[in-house]
């Protein structure tokens, strides 16, 4: 697939920029849509699709809850299939997580436990959904608010996925590096250990600080250190086209190109990401655990009374930012160029 | 209708020959369709294509003089020539730089003169001829044996619709008559003549592949109109998909509006030249 678009560099799609993607449509490789500003929403499809008739599209969505225990929500399925029907993209990528459990949603996604029962639920999930969808699904890693307890790092804990569900993987290059600067690990390292050869799409994004904690809030430009994460995927072979996320506090239209032409890496020769030999832990209980862990974030009560195994601080401030995520309405247009 | 050419009074002859006119033009366009019907059927991925060239956009929309015009504006943008309200500069000569046949014809010609203002079609182009045959050729303008059946129509219509009032009109001088009022009303119908039934530019095809190409690129449109700088081949096609009606307070085709309008004291000869979060909000987290 990411042959396709090799080492393309593309940008989030905004329709109040509908003209300025149009006009620059040559600096850009691609452009990413995130399904679910347009779910339910045909009349606005003729523009993407115009807009798919001048540069590759590829999507990607926040609401499939590839990893709940309780499987995939029919109706969203359905209006998301209708949608990439119409709009064609590439691929459609979604995040290895979970935002619904107990029929409820948290607002945002939470990562999956790292283990056995977790992978079977997610490939279960995503085979369900590629049957149902009319373009390949692709994994994207998360930026956890909180590591549940365990020995399986990311990069592993992303290849049992791929393996498991057969789906191609899209690697966030600002979650992975979240994750490092709030986990204390090395970014670079743990890239090493990806399965680089099934990375069909990077994401590059700038985040904020919030009371310590690094957000993948998609406010600012890509710091030094997605950069640097990019140059070594593609040292390490990967081709696959990069998006550049920029969802609010937008700069001038001017500004983000020349973010997306920073973005513009060639890759060495095409390599597959060392494998490695580790085993997953048998895990248990995951809708139980994920109901628990929906009632600690949305009941007035907390997490009182149930025991997720994970630090209290974690848990406040996941309820903090699932609270504020759900709470956040729309930002009016960006500015256009012009 | 012979004897109303030479026994009624002049204002009764002039009400019948108004009724009779008006009535034969309109059975002509007509009846057009049905005699000369369009065969220029299904449109082809090719001739979609071939508008995405903003020359070739232009010929279709305008002829050769709007060919004349895109390229101006492209070499506008490409800093080449500096249009301004009544003056054309040329700002360099073509260089090593991969310039199109009409560019490079159209910068010749404004080289090689001095007038204040442009006049389309001093080029006398040889691309906008080729481009013409290419377009007959993937159906999207009217063959040379239907544009000569189209005159023909439209000739023996306009013999058919005012004949009559050409014959009162020579009698009448004959016999030393008033005839100012029909010499008028004839040369209203002559021009409603050549609007009505001129030789068909397009054929449905042709139509239809334009009116998709201006949907396609209706963003060119709006961002003229929004002043938004466009680079050159967009510029381009934006004028020959729109007319320099594009955009016309905003960006080069505005400016190119007021290079194409002679001076009001200047004479309208010569030239040749100098002429020459997303909006969904807040990160989606992943």
């Amino acid at each position: 697939m990411a042959a396709e678009l090799p080492c393309s560099a593309g940008l989030l799609y905004h329709p109040c920029l509908e003209v300025d993607f149009l006009v620059h449509r040559r600096a850009l490789g691609h452009v990413s849509v995130l399904a679910d500003q347009f779910l339910g929403r045909p009349e606005a499809w003729p523009a993407l699709k115009r807009l798919g008739s001048f540069l590759p599209l590829l999507s990607h969505g926040v609401g499939l809850s590839l990893g709940s225990a309780e499987g995939l929500d029919p109706r969203y399925v359905g209006r998301l299939a209708g949608f990439l029907q119409a709009v064609r993209p590439a691929w459609h990528g979604e995040h290895a997580a979970f935002t619904r459990a107990g029929g409820r949603d948290v607002g945002h996604f939470v990562p999956l436990p790292r283990t056995a029962e977790s992978v079977r639920t997610l490939a279960r999930n995503a085979r369900d959904a590629a049957r149902e969808l009319p373009c390949p699904l692709v994994l994207e890693n998360v930026a956890a608010p909180f590591a549940w307890p365990g020995p399986v790092g990311p990069a592993d804990f992303q290849r049992a996925l791929a393996e498991s569900s057969g789906c191609g993987l899209l690697l966030d290059l600002h979650n992975l590096h979240a994750d490092a600067v709030n986990f204390g690990f090395d970014a670079e390292d743990e890239l090493a250990r990806w399965p680089l050869g099934r990375v069909v799409e990077l994401h590059a994004a700038g985040g904020v600080r919030r009371g310590g904690w690094l957000v993948d809030s998609h406010t600012r430009r890509p710091p030094e250190a997605v950069g640097r994460l990019l140059a070594a995927a593609r040292g390490l072979g990967c081709a696959a086209p990069v998006t550049l996320e920029w969802d609010a506090e937008l700069p001038e239209f001017r500004e983000l190109l020349a973010e997306v032409a920073a973005l513009r890496v060639p890759a060495a020769t095409a390599a597959e990401g060392a494998g490695r030999v580790f085993e997953l832990p048998a895990g248990g209980g995951l809708a139980d655990v994920q109901r628990d862990f929906a009632r600690a974030m949305l009941e007035p009560a907390g997490a009182a009374g149930t025991d997720l195994g994970l630090r209290p601080e974690d848990l406040l401030r996941a309820r903090a930012g699932f609270a504020r995520k759900r709470e956040k309405a729309s930002p009016p247009c960006p500015r256009s160029t012009s | 209708m012979i004897e109303l050419l030479h026994h009624p009074s002049g204002p009764a002859f002039l009400g019948y020959f108004f009724c009779w006119a008006f009535c034969a033009l309109v059975a002509a366009r007509a009846g057009r369709s049905f005699l000369l019907p369009d065969r220029s059927g299904e449109l082809t991925p090719e001739a979609l294509n071939a508008l995405e060239e903003p020359y070739f956009a232009a010929v279709l929309n305008g002829g050769e003089d709007e060919a004349e015009r895109c390229a101006m504006v492209a070499l506008e943008v490409r800093g080449y020539l500096e249009l301004a309200k009544d003056s054309v500069t040329v700002k360099r000569e073509a260089s090593g730089e991969d310039l199109h046949p009409l560019e490079k014809e159209v910068l010749a010609s404004a080289s090689s003169a001095g007038a204040p203002y442009l006049v389309p079609g001093a080029t006398k182009s040889g691309f906008a001829r080729a481009a013409e045959a290419k377009l007959r050729s993937l159906g999207l303008m009217p063959s040379a044996v239907q544009a000569a059946q189209d005159g023909v129509y439209m000739w023996a219509s306009g013999v058919f619709a005012l004949g009559p009032g050409v014959y009162r009109l020579a009698r009448g001088i004959m016999l030393g008559r008033p005839v100012l009022f029909l010499v008028l009303l004839l040369g209203v119908f002559f021009i409603a003549l050549l609007v009505a039934l001129s030789p068909r530019r397009r054929t449905g095809a042709g139509d239809r592949a334009l009116g998709m190409a201006r949907e396609r690129y209706a963003f060119l449109d709006k961002a003229q109109g929004r002043g938004m700088p466009l680079d050159p081949a967009d510029a381009a096609l934006a004028v020959g998909l729109f007319g320099l009606g594009a955009g016309a307070l905003g960006g080069p085709s505005g400016r190119l509006v007021a290079a194409f309008t002679p001076p009001a004291s200047s004479s309208s000869s010569g030239c040749g030249s100098s002429c020459g979060g997303g909006c969904g909000g807040g990160g989606c987290g992943g």
